[in-house]
């Protein structure tokens, strides 16, 4: 095939969702329920559609961009929509494609909601449209589009029981990345007056020429700030736990599968690349904060109460893994950044319907009213929230791992991170030793224990359905590792300076 | 043939686990059965086919993974070791698996759920993971199967999770073994990024070729040095094997005897080279098997459980097979034959898998027949069921080591291992050697007190005689016969253990020393006491039962310190971090309100804020021109 072919794709890839969202929103007759169904059929095309971007790319080779769509959008701006697919997007494109199907297949039965479903359609535009744009413009609008329809989902159609706590969540989730984004766009605005261009291929290319190291430690410093807060990264993720607590089930899946790959992504995109010898010096502190987040949200999960605000937090310890991975600035971390963020997406999805469902039985994510005895009363569910705990803890064999192994690796094998490269590692691979704890503590407090008699019912088959796509790329990506990593492993020694060499 | 054996062995009891678990309850048994079965042939079949046609390097399996610039190849390999170890795995894994469908009939009341189905799936499982074990090319590989065996004997451990005992022996299994494990994980990423591999069979080559370097050798080994120690039940980290036995029994005697803990000691065979490259990790090795040989085998003298007693046996024992292959690089032989140097390790791991399993199916045998696993609830088992009193002494003779037995054999050329250290005149040859012959003292005493207490004593059973099905008997037949004949092996042995010397005067020391022990511990009854633990002083006996305290050690050291920590951490996380967060509501009103002062109305005001704001504008602008 030669290069030309299917350059309709990632704008109809990215298009559709959105086109789906403005009938939907459109056309008030339409039940509940049908339109979560349109939706799902909106995103089985969409998975479909990427899919064969996917395969084209692989067919192509993953390490440049293929597929480039390219048009004129605001030319007084000098602003292109341009788009385009490589080893670092396309698996993350799929990641959303994918939830995207199962949120809306989750939508037909359980809290079906015409205006819910147009968020989520809105939401996974706005994704693909962040992982393919090739302009740091485009790139920004696309990651702020994401950002309204999340608030909505957030603040109307939250966990009410609380007075208040679905505004108020909402509006902390948006103040705090609204802030977050206000800075990344300073950082964005430095880049492109200094360079004239805002074409990330090009950016890429040049790695850094012409910008003055101060320059790059500045707008690196304020790039990663902003991408930090969507990851989120130790100290700024606050915000992070209250939405997922008070997100509905639909909410949290899109926030932990889609919304915090769109920081990382942007490391990995734009600011490694873009300023490397602006991420040199911030590297260090990015690590340290990784290290620290996955020590301090581990023990926080030790001795939470709520299971909700638990995944939550365990979600802050699992980026803290890919920054760390993003801060090696080797090839080995990261690759193992963006396997291990796709492995997040896929288990703590998961781990977010799981724990949807229990909420929708109980009417609340305590642990203490949500357990004992889930074997035996509700055993699909029980081992479903085992096997996803399990693959949380990061079992071999299964996802997570070879994000963290790698991420270690990197770690262990950088030279960016300077002394304190190997304490960095040992404190991370520390890191698994207290995830193994809280999610034993779960499963102790949950899963086992003598069941009271008379509660709600086991998994229904949908439920069971919509999970099991998750359950199999957690185990297919575990001990399949092979094809993931091998569309990283060419595409990263181009984002990194020197071809990612390690001395 | 060889690479299709090799993959059935790991792959029939994967199946096996997950046909179980989808298929109709009632097949549950057949898979679980039928699986380890086929690994068993599998594993007959591979042993055969790599004496005659030899190893085999490499078995694709999982494809290949590339990190970096490096390539990990996610594949099997086969030889002797593997095969041999493989067939052992596979023969308890059966017995535990046919055992088990006696073992749990019925679905249990409410209260107490059997729920054989996970259960037998979860066996198949634990059986895969060791075969993966065995079976892994690749350090990586073995990781996964090492980890999921973990994964295993957790949900194995608590399968009675009603009982709040089992849920928390599970946990503490996962977790220390976990501990442990992070030495595995490091040295693999210490080994991408020293030795830019993590084939095993590469990393051997490169280790006895001296191609790397020092401190990564070093540093790989201490860090595979903990994870076997925790594996293995090893001092420090011994403390979960014990409580392990809050587990069903069948799960006990696969535990000891055929996976898990046997796996640490594989682990240090398989990679002997590299292992020997860093003499002081040895050293290491050697002195907490030393450790762990003699204190857990003081402790198994005062137990007042029968499993409990068994399971600080345990530890004692897999402390010779480690003790074993951490004194190779002292041996005369020198640096040659790593295959030879690893035989009396692997030799013992051979026999105890057969005794042990043993040990452990007879002994649930006795608890169905007791309902208690009290040694103090036991008695007269020689009078009531003299075939199951037969084989329980069977394999305590094996334990102690008193010829002919299997265990005698292997336990020797252990000894005959120190000997040549020894001789080689190193201290660690010396210490191992002492701590081998102490430890063969105790074994004696302890499983001869366990004899006289279980088998004589007086009958506390109600004179029907309680029938065993045979389900849970055969296993014990079919385990009694290498318990028993385990030195016949030892005149045709396969290349593997080749590198097997008995010294005689090790030999007669040690087998007069066994007998002597258990003698004693025999007639002790005759002398006015039933049991010959409570001769030892009060204070003795409860420090002993206690396993000198070490519990408590790490419940202070550690688990309360993490669990202040998280509180620290959990108040912080609110007041500090989040403080901020929520403070820039109050500072954006007060902020706004000062501001709002400014606004006064007055035109006159306003001029002068405007004349204010041109004086600073053109001072600044006149500086910094």
């Amino acid at each position: 095939m030669t290069g030309t072919g299917y350059t309709w794709l990632l704008p109809v890839l990215v298009l559709l969702p959105l086109a789906g969202a403005l009938v939907l929103l459109a056309v008030p007759l339409l039940s509940d329920r049908l339109a979560a169904w349109i939706g799902t059929a909106i995103g089985g095309v969409t998975l479909l559609l990427s899919l064969l971007a996917a395969f084209v790319t692989w067919d192509r080779g993953f390490g440049r961009m293929q597929l480039q769509a390219r048009t004129d959008w605001i030319s007084a701006l000098g602003l292109e929509a341009s788009l385009g697919l490589d080893g670092v997007s396309t698996p993350l494109v799929l990641l959303t494609a994918l939830l995207a199907v199962l949120t809306c297949l989750h939508l037909t039965r359980a809290e079906p909601d015409r205006l819910l479903v147009v968020c989520v359609l809105t939401v996974t535009g706005g994704a693909i449209a962040t992982f393919t744009a090739l302009d740091l413009l485009l790139f920004f609008v696309a990651f702020e589009t994401v950002l309204i329809p999340m608030w909505f989902v957030i603040g109307v159609w939250g966990d009410g029981r609380q007075e208040g706590q679905p505004a108020n969540a909402a509006a902390r989730f948006v103040l705090y990345t609204a802030a977050g984004s206000a800075v990344m766009l300073l950082g964005i605005i430095l880049v492109i007056t200094r360079t004239g261009t805002s074409d990330i291929t090009e950016l890429i290319q040049r790695g850094g020429a012409g910008l003055s190291a101060t320059t790059q430690t500045v707008a690196a410093v304020l790039i990663v700030i902003g991408l930090a807060v969507k990851t989120p990264m130790w100290p700024l993720h606050t915000w992070l736990p209250p939405a997922h607590t008070i997100a509905p089930t639909t909410g949290s899946v899109l926030l932990a599968g889609v919304l915090l790959k769109l920081g990382t992504y942007g490391l990995v995109r734009v600011a490694v690349p873009i300023l490397p010898a602006g991420m040199a010096n911030v590297a260090p502190w990015l690590g340290g904060f990784a290290v620290t987040g996955i020590v301090w949200a581990g023990l926080a999960c030790l001795v939470e109460r709520d299971l909700k605000r638990l995944v939550a937090l365990s979600s802050v310890a699992h980026m803290g893994f890919v920054l760390l991975g993003v801060a090696s600035m080797t090839p080995t971390g990261l690759q193992g950044a963006l396997f291990a963020n796709i492995a997040h997406g896929v288990v703590s999805a998961l781990l977010f319907f799981v724990v949807g469902a229990l909420k929708d039985r109980q009417h609340s994510s305590d642990l203490q009213q949500l357990g004992p005895g889930l074997r035996d009363r509700m055993p699909r569910l029980g081992w479903l929230l085992t096997f996803g705990a399990v693959a949380g803890l990061g079992l071999p064999g299964l996802a997570v791992f070879w994000g963290e192994l790698l991420a270690v690796a990197g770690a262990w094998q950088s030279s960016g991170l300077g002394m304190l490269n190997r304490p960095f590692a040992v404190i991370a691979a520390a890191g698994t030793v207290i995830a193994a704890a809280y999610w034993l503590r779960v499963l102790r407090v949950l899963w086992q224990g003598r069941p009271e008699p008379g509660q709600g019912p086991d998994a229904t088959r949908h439920e069971t359905v919509t999970m099991m796509p998750l359950v199999l790329a957690t185990v297919g990506l575990g001990l399949v590792p092979g094809p993931l990593l091998g569309a990283t492993a060419g595409v990263v020694r181009l984002l990194l300076p020197g071809g990612g060499a390690v001395p | 043939m060889t690479e299709s054996a090799a993959l059935l062995a790991v792959l029939l009891p994967a199946a096996a686990a997950v046909f179980g678990l989808l298929t109709k309850r009632s097949w549950a048994a057949d898979w679980a059965v039928l699986g380890s079965a086929g690994a068993l042939i599998a594993a007959i079949a591979e042993l055969t086919l790599v004496s005659t046609d030899g190893p085999v390097s490499s078995i694709g399996l999982l494809g290949s993974a590339q990190l970096g610039s490096i390539t990990i190849g996610l594949d099997l390999r086969s030889d002797q070791l593997s095969a041999v170890v493989a067939v052992m795995v596979a023969l308890v894994a059966l017995c535990v698996q046919i055992y088990s469908t006696a073992y749990f009939q019925g679905e249990g009341t409410a209260e107490t759920p059997t729920r054989y189905r996970a259960y037998a799936a979860t066996v198949s499982m634990f059986t895969a993971a060791m075969m993966l074990v065995i079976h892994a090319g690749d350090l990586v590989l073995l990781l996964i199967g090492w980890e999921v065996m973990g994964l295993a004997s957790y949900l194995l451990v608590g399968h009675h999770s009603e009982r709040a005992a089992a849920r928390a022996a599970a946990v503490k299994a996962f977790l220390i073994t976990r501990t442990g494990d992070i030495g595995l994980v490091l040295a693999v990423v210490v080994l991408i990024a020293g030795a830019g591999t993590t084939s095993i069979a590469e990393l051997n080559r490169a280790a006895a070729e001296n191609e790397i370097g020092h401190g990564t050798a070093v540093t790989a080994v201490l860090l595979l040095l903990a994870a076997v120690v925790g594996k293995s039940a090893q001092f420090p980290l011994h403390t979960w094997l014990p409580d392990a036995m809050e587990g069903p029994t069948p799960v006990s005697a696969l535990i000891h005897a055929a996976t898990m803990v046997v796996a640490g000691v594989f682990l240090v065979a398989r990679m002997l080279p590299l292992f020997l490259t860093a003499p002081g990790a040895l050293q290491i090795g050697a002195v907490l098997a030393s450790v762990s040989m003699v204190g857990a085998a003081l402790a198994a003298l005062a137990q007042t459980d029968l499993k409990r007693l068994l399971a600080y046996s345990t530890i004692s024992q897999v402390a010779y097979m480690l003790a074993a292959v951490c004194v190779a690089s002292d041996r005369e032989l020198g640096s040659g034959d790593p295959v030879g140097l690893a035989a009396p390790g692997v030799a013992h791991l051979l026999s105890h898998g057969a005794f042990k399993a043993l040990l452990f199916l007879a002994a649930g045998c006795v608890v169905h027949i007791v309902g208690s696993t009290a040694l103090a609830d036991m008695g007269g088992l020689w009078r009531t069921h003299r075939s199951l009193a037969v084989l329980f002494g069977i394999g305590l003779l094996g334990l102690a080591g008193v010829p002919p037995f299997g265990g005698f054999w292997s336990k020797e050329a252990v000894l005959g291992a120190a000997e040549e250290a020894a001789h080689a005149g190193t201290w660690v040859g010396w210490m191992v050697l002492v701590a081998g012959v102490a430890t063969i003292v105790l074994t004696g005493l302890y499983a001869g007190r366990a004899w006289s207490i279980v088998a004589m004593g007086r009958t506390q059973l109600s004179p029907a005689p309680h029938h065993l099905p045979a389900a849970m008997v055969f296993p014990l037949y079919l385990l009694a016969v290498p318990s028993v004949a385990f030195g016949v092996l030892l005149l045709w042995p396969p290349e593997v253990l080749h590198g097997l010397h008995i010294q005689p005067g090790t030999a007669i020391t040690g087998a007069l020393l066994a007998i002597c022990a258990v003698a004693a511990a025999l007639a002790a009854p005759r002398l006015g006491t039933a049991d010959i633990a409570t001769a030892l002083p009060a204070r003795a006996q409860t420090v002993l039962l206690d396993a000198f305290g070490f519990d408590r050690v790490i419940r202070v050291l550690v688990v309360r310190p993490v669990f202040w920590l998280a509180t620290v951490v959990k108040a912080a996380e609110h007041d500090v971090i989040d403080a901020y967060v929520r403070a820039t509501g109050p500072t954006t009103t007060i902020a706004g309100k000062l501001l709002r002062l400014a606004q006064t109305g007055l035109a006159s005001a306003y001029a002068a804020w405007v004349f204010v704001g041109a004086v600073v504008i053109t001072v600044a602008g006149m500086a910094l021109v």
